[in-house]
């Protein structure tokens, strides 16, 4: 996994604050695409991390859209680019989950509807950080935001089963404490066509209340308490699980969190029961999608309409 | 106007042609990342300070010459060590509460299994000044070979028939095979090392040797025995330990006899077990538990009550005997101080009879006129810790000077010795103190020779909540002993030796605390592009104009070679 700074896309001076999985993120992505990739960034902290003009952190050509149309925008310039002749280029949308999950959905939807030709990366911080932490409908359920003092009521919103109604060729969670696993994942996302999405959870030092050295250690952490499995959808039917966690307690990825620090007994027991529920769940789906679909290999079930 | 010009967007949209690179954020930090490799706690651990590390890594690779060349930076007896140290290193692994330890002496006995390798040269510095090195035992062996690898040529003398010590005489075959300990004897004396075997020195002879070379080394070892001090030591059929292992004779009286062993220790456990291969119809140890530390290593035990020998707590006082022969061990009844004991002991009887008796209960260095003028201390010779007696030139390692007889005490203490001489006859006494490790004795010669700077010897790795949540948990690696029926007839190996597989894998378990090995996840998980190895450097260094000192680069090395330092 030898990381040769020259070949990183992503440069350094970027104003993310320190420690931020943004950044991480964004790097493991766009060094495993290379420079013949295209950028979209919609508000959110990775609008911020590309840079105020006329300075850019993003190696490459990048446009800065609108909130709600990181989908539509990048499937407009993947259609122009296609209309150039250029085939070569992939086309990469990087949105907030407030971006995806909230506002941008109608858009993403219809995209995602046209099978359109792009990879879609949801950077989930699990709230409206760049403007303060407020609540989305990714914040878990009883996490502190501005916006919920005293506990978030609503569960997080199931992102991944929304874009495998859409019958998407492919969709993964990823995470950046897995480094081979998410670069993995964008490589075999970058040789397939139509929409591609990956939903990447990316801590939050400052919203979800951890120390500037910790993103890693609760990235780990939630996947490894299956509070965020790592899972490959194809064709929005055939799931795939890929890593099999240590089925830590969710507790131990909780307390690292002052967002959670509130939470009783009870809360967190309610946390681990959700939390094994959704895991047998998603193993029975990952059983019965093979008994189901074996042998299809990932390839796009719908092909784009052009 | 061209369909082109009309459509230039940065008439219409800001293009951002600089590059964030320009916002020097490293006046953000606080702190910075620190690269520094530093010992592991297994190395520490290891009284002779092996580098251990390096090893696993070598050996997680496949790559078993690079494995046992790393033991031979510090150690001559890799093959020995692999089977019969009491591996101190192995309780200080950091895997030890996860999953268990990595089994180092099992590794070590794996790289000299499947690795060659030659011992390295440090400097030849030591060129014309030559040094005796008196007895062949791991102490002498190990002052040979280091003082040999510094130039000096060196001339080992040693009174019995063999090299080897109580390598040799004292531990049987069944732990450590002939050809094994060859093995490792054959290396070290393809260095320039004059061995001469059948030579007692004398007192005479020592003079003549301080005379004839630069510095003398004394590695004589301790070879009385301890008498017990009780009613009917003298009485026929009572012999000591070391004796009876060293006498084919008096092993042969032991068939179809009942025997009793008393001590606690491995001459003891090992005098039983060669009582046992050689027909004995009964064997006893007693121990006591109020005097003698139990062995080191449970597994000797273990073996030795599956091949047949009974431990009882006991405390005996005195030896019965008909017509001048023991007949019977009587004892008192034993003070159960602390609990250990009593988990272990079965309620003792008052009286074991028996027909032979042997007293195991430690080694005595025993008069020689090649002490004489010399200091003593607790029964062993004084010396400072680098080993040099009160006479100038002559020197001191291994049991002699030591009431810790292990092998590997004795070669370490035959290192540092070989240090002290060195240092002395070319007139060098600095940073010998520097390369201590965790301020004790264990010393790391490699160190000392290496260019650069001297890793801080008490600064041990520290491994982070990272290291334990991202390494899986998995069982050692072991491989099956003898069945024991098969053992006791005969003087096979019994402990059995990984294969290259299961070493391997063995190795891959190892966090190799303290070690560098590239693993660049400091470099992958650095936020701001900025930690990395520049021009070729193997040490990772963050980018000062841009490092937020956020941590997370330390965070994710699970050696604990990166670090946060101190703040700016
Ligand atoms: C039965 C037994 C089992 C043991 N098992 C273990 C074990 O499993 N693990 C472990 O770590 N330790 C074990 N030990 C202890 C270990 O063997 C010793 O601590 C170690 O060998 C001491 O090394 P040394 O070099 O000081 O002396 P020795 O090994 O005793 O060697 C001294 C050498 O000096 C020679 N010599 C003495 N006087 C002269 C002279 N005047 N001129 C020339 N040569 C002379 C002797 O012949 C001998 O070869 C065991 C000991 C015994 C007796
Ligand atoms: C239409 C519109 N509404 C509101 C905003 C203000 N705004 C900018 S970033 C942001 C929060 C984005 O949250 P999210 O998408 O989760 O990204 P994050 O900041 O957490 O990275 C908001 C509300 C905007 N730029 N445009
Ligand atoms: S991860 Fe990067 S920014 Fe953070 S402390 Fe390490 S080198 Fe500095
Ligand atoms: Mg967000």
């Amino acid at each position: 996994m030898r990381s040769d700074i020259s070949q990183d896309v992503l440069r350094a001076g970027h104003a993310a604050c320190p420690g931020c999985a943004y950044p991480m993120g964004m790097r493991m992505v766009l060094k495993t695409l290379g420079l013949r990739t295209v950028v979209v960034v919609v508000p959110s902290c990775a609008a911020i991390i590309a840079g105020p003009f006329p300075n850019t952190s993003l190696g490459v050509p990048s446009f800065h859209s609108a909130f709600e149309i990181a989908a539509p925008t990048a499937a407009g310039i993947s259609a122009a680019l296609k209309r150039q002749g250029v085939d070569d280029v992939t086309v990469l949308a990087f949105a907030g989950d407030g971006g995806t999950f909230d506002i941008g959905l109608q858009a993403l939807s219809g995209a995602a509807d046209r099978n359109e030709d792009f990879i879609y990366v949801c950077l989930d911080n699990e709230g409206y950080m760049n403007t303060g932490v407020q609540v989305s409908s990714s914040t878990p359920q009883y996490s502190w935001t501005g916006t919920t003092p005293s506990g978030n009521t609503r569960h997080k919103k199931q992102i991944m089963e929304i874009m495998a109604a859409h019958r998407i060729p492919y969709a993964a969670t990823a995470s950046i404490a897995f480094p081979e696993d998410l670069m993995a994942k964008v490589e075999k996302a970058k040789g397939m066509r139509g929409t591609r999405f990956i939903h990447l959870l990316a801590p939050c030092v400052t919203g979800w209340k951890i120390a500037p050295d910790e993103a890693p250690l609760v990235s780990r952490l939630s996947v490894e308490s299956n509070v965020f499995p790592l899972y490959e959808i194809f064709d929005g039917l055939r799931y795939e699980i890929n890593h099999q966690p240590k089925r830590i307690p969710v507790e131990r990825y909780l307390v690292l969190q002052g967002r959670f620090s509130h939470i009783s007994a009870e809360q967190t027991e309610a946390i681990q029961t959700e939390t094994d529920r959704a895991w047998a769940e998603l193993c029975s789906r990952e059983m019965r999608s093979r008994q189901l679909y074996e042998g299809s290999k990932g390839t796009a079930a719908r092909v784009s309409g052009d | 106007m061209s369909y082109h010009t009309f459509l230039d967007p940065e008439l219409i949209i800001p293009i951002s042609r600089l590059s964030t690179e320009a916002f020097k954020t490293g006046s953000w930090s606080r702190n910075r990342p620190v690269f520094e490799e530093k010992n592991s706690p297994c190395r520490v651990g290891c009284p002779n300070a092996n580098n251990i590390a390096t090893a696993m890594y070598m050996a997680s690779k496949g790559d078993y010459d690079g494995a046992l060349a790393a033991f031979l930076e510090e150690s001559p007896l890799p093959s020995v060590c692999g089977r019969v140290c009491n591996h101190a290193c192995q309780s200080k692994c950091n895997r030890g509460d996860h999953d268990g330890s990595v089994q180092i002496r099992a590794m070590e006995r794996a790289a000299s299994d499947f690795g060659s390798a030659r011992p390295e040269m440090l400097t030849d510095a030591g060129k014309g000044l030559p040094v005796a090195v008196i007895g062949s035992g791991p102490a002498g062996l190990a002052a040979a070979y280091h003082l040999a690898r510094m130039g000096h040529p060196v001339r080992l003398i040693e009174a019995r028939e063999r090299l080897g010590g109580l390598l040799t005489w004292g531990i049987p075959g069944y732990r450590l095979p002939e050809e094994i300990l060859n093995r490792d004897l054959k290396r070290i004396l393809s260095l320039d090392i004059e061995a001469v075997t059948n030579r007692p020195v004398d007192r005479a002879g020592l003079d003549q040797l301080l005379g004839s070379h630069r510095a003398v080394l004394l590695a004589t070892g301790t070879w009385a025995p301890t008498p017990m001090g009780i009613p009917g030591e003298e009485l026929g059929g009572v012999c000591p330990g070391l004796d009876f292992l060293l006498n084919d004779a008096l092993q042969a009286q032991v068939k179809g006899r009942r025997v009793i062993v008393i001590g606690g220790g491995n001459t003891a456990i090992d005098a039983a077990r060669v009582a046992v291969r050689n027909g004995a119809a009964k064997v006893d140890i007693l121990y006591r538990p109020d005097l003698e530390a139990l062995p080191d290593s449970d597994d000797e035990v273990r073996e030795a009550e599956e091949e047949g020998v009974h431990r009882t707590a006991a405390h005996p006082v005195e030896f019965v005997g008909e017509q001048g022969r023991v007949s019977a061990v009587l004892c008192k009844e034993i003070e159960r101080a602390d609990g250990i004991d009593c988990c272990r002991s079965k309620a003792a009887p008052d009286e074991f009879s028996c027909d032979l008796v042997i007293t195991a209960i430690g080694q005595s260095l025993g008069a020689s006129s090649l002490y004489s003028e010399l200091d003593m201390d607790r029964g062993r010779i004084a010396a400072d810790r680098q080993g040099r007696t009160v006479r100038t030139g002559l020197y001191i390692a291994g049991d002699a000077g030591s009431l810790r007889a292990t092998v590997v005490e004795a070669m370490a203490s035959g290192k540092r010795a070989a240090v002290a001489i060195h240092h002395d006859l070319t007139g060098k006494t600095d940073s010998v103190s520097d390369a201590f490790a965790g301020g004790r004795e264990t010393f790391s010669l490699h160190e000392l020779f290496r260019p650069g700077p001297i890793r801080d010897p008490n600064v041990t790795a520290e491994i982070n909540r990272y290291s334990y949540l991202t390494a899986v948990a998995t069982q050692p690696q072991s491989a099956p002993n003898l069945d024991a029926n098969l053992r006791v007839s005969g003087f096979q190996e019994v402990a059995g030796g990984l294969d290259e597989g299961g070493a391997e894998a063995e190795a891959g378990r190892c966090f190799y605390c303290g070690t560098c090995i590239g693993c660049d996840l400091c470099a992958t998980f650095c936020p701001e592009v900025s930690m990395g190895q520049t021009n070729g450097k193997t040490a990772y260094e963050a980018d000062p104009d841009h490092c937020k000192g956020c941590g997370a680069c330390a965070s994710v090395c699970v050696r604990g070679v990166v670090t946060m330092g101190d703040e700016l």
